[in-house]
């Protein structure tokens, strides 16, 4: 399926759903969501399973039908970025705080919440492995030029930890591989070129013995 | 006076450090992430590929890892496998704006994609390769971009002025049909599920 926001003459924002088979597209559904003119949404305000397609429309997430639009679910939140997990748990960072949601087929609860610092950084990645998180945050400001600093946080069952490189985590379906990768350390720019500071790849094998 | 002052400073130190108490939270080197939660765990590998890290993209299915790396003269596109095997290395002349990396899901198609701009406004490159590292096709197109679809069957316009009234899909071996909207809406977005 294809997903298309659009808009309107009259300033509408529509959710159009395309099928795309042999090559050919065809249209399934189509949703007014009834945004004001000044509220914009984007791809990354979206995100999709097989059973459902969930809007970030930062007042609220509402959850649709993927088949026909239907709105299946709805939750109020503020200012929220989210993140959807390999198991299925959403993470919405708000504010300085950052919640886990689990997903019960089309019900959803708050779980936890995980953190409450960090208050200016957004969720950039999150990965859930075993009870452990793995958390990815970013912060943008213009100084000279756009900066963007990370954090990567370990957020397992009491406690709370800044790894002190930033990672990005994957796992492996079966969970046999796990994939840390760094792409460079921070406050190296007046350091000369050592590559040993920068692009990184560690990968981590379950032992079955 | 002094005294106030003292008593004002002490009960300001007071404050300042119960802040930053909160926000203090303990660090951990990576070695001690793997020590201590992946206890079931072996280090296969670590890889150093060439360059600063730019953008990187995970094959979701295959577990395969395209990096996409810089330094001062050359972009690197990186293919690894699972095992962090690097199966090929392309280089490029870093002299371009905007430059990001998308791997299908199951690792079959790369989409390396270069955005600029000149006087005539934003165009984007987009350089499509199979897991080999075959080039399938390499295109210029005015106003937007390509996003590959997770299934790596299609690539989908993205506006890179904000909307756009008339849209073309491409498949792996370039464009396939016109258009996606009707005359009276205009794109702003797209996502995939497919």
């Amino acid at each position: 399926m294809l997903f298309i926001i659009s808009r309107s003459g009259s300033n509408n924002k529509l959710l159009i759903c395309f099928s795309l088979i042999d090559n050919s597209c065809f249209k399934i559904w189509e949703k007014n969501l009834e945004l004001p003119s000044s509220q914009n949404i984007s791809s990354s305000d979206i995100m999709i399973t097989d059973k459902w397609l969930g809007l970030n429309l930062s007042n609220r997430i509402i959850f649709l039908d993927s088949i026909n639009g239907a709105i299946i679910n709805e939750m109020k939140t503020e200012n929220s970025i989210w993140c959807l997990t390999s198991k299925e748990n959403i993470i919405v960072k708000t504010g300085g705080s950052l919640y886990n949601y689990s997903l019960l087929n089309t019900g959803i609860f708050r779980q936890e919440e995980l953190i409450d610092y960090f208050p200016y950084y957004n969720l950039d990645e999150c990965l859930v492995l075993e009870d452990n998180y793995f958390v990815t945050l970013k912060y943008s400001y213009r100084s000279m030029n756009y900066i963007d600093q990370y954090r990567s946080l370990l957020i397992s069952q009491s406690t709370r930890f800044q790894i002190q490189e930033v990672l990005n985590w994957f796992s492996s379906e079966d969970s046999d591989y796990i994939v840390a990768v760094r792409l460079w350390k921070e406050d190296l720019e007046d350091e000369p070129y050592d590559p040993q500071n920068y692009s990184k790849v560690t990968i981590f094998t379950l032992n079955h013995e | 006076m002094k005294k106030i002052m003292l008593l004002m400073l002490l009960t300001f130190t007071c404050f300042a450090g119960t802040a930053e108490f909160q926000n203090e939270i303990e660090e951990l080197t990576l070695e001690k992430v793997a020590g201590d939660y992946f206890y079931d765990y072996d280090v296969l590998k670590t890889v150093i590929p060439d360059g600063k890290g730019v953008n990187y993209a995970f094959a979701k299915n295959s577990g395969d890892l395209v990096l996409l790396n810089n330094n001062n003269i050359s972009y690197f596109l990186h293919y690894l496998d699972i095992e962090s095997n690097i199966l090929w290395t392309k280089d490029f002349k870093n002299d371009e704006y905007k430059w990001e990396i998308q791997i299908s899901e199951d690792g079959a198609t790369i989409l390396l994609k270069i955005l600029n701009l000149d006087k005539f406004g934003y165009f984007s490159r987009s350089i499509l390769y199979d897991r080999d590292g075959t080039e399938l096709f390499d295109i210029q197109i005015d106003d937007y971009e390509l996003i590959l679809a997770p299934s790596g069957k299609y690539l989908a316009p993205r506006p890179l002025t904000g909307y756009l009234n008339e849209a073309y899909l491409y498949n792996r071996k370039g464009k396939i049909f016109y258009p996606l909207l009707s005359r009276n809406l205009i794109m702003t977005d797209i996502a995939y599920h497919f």
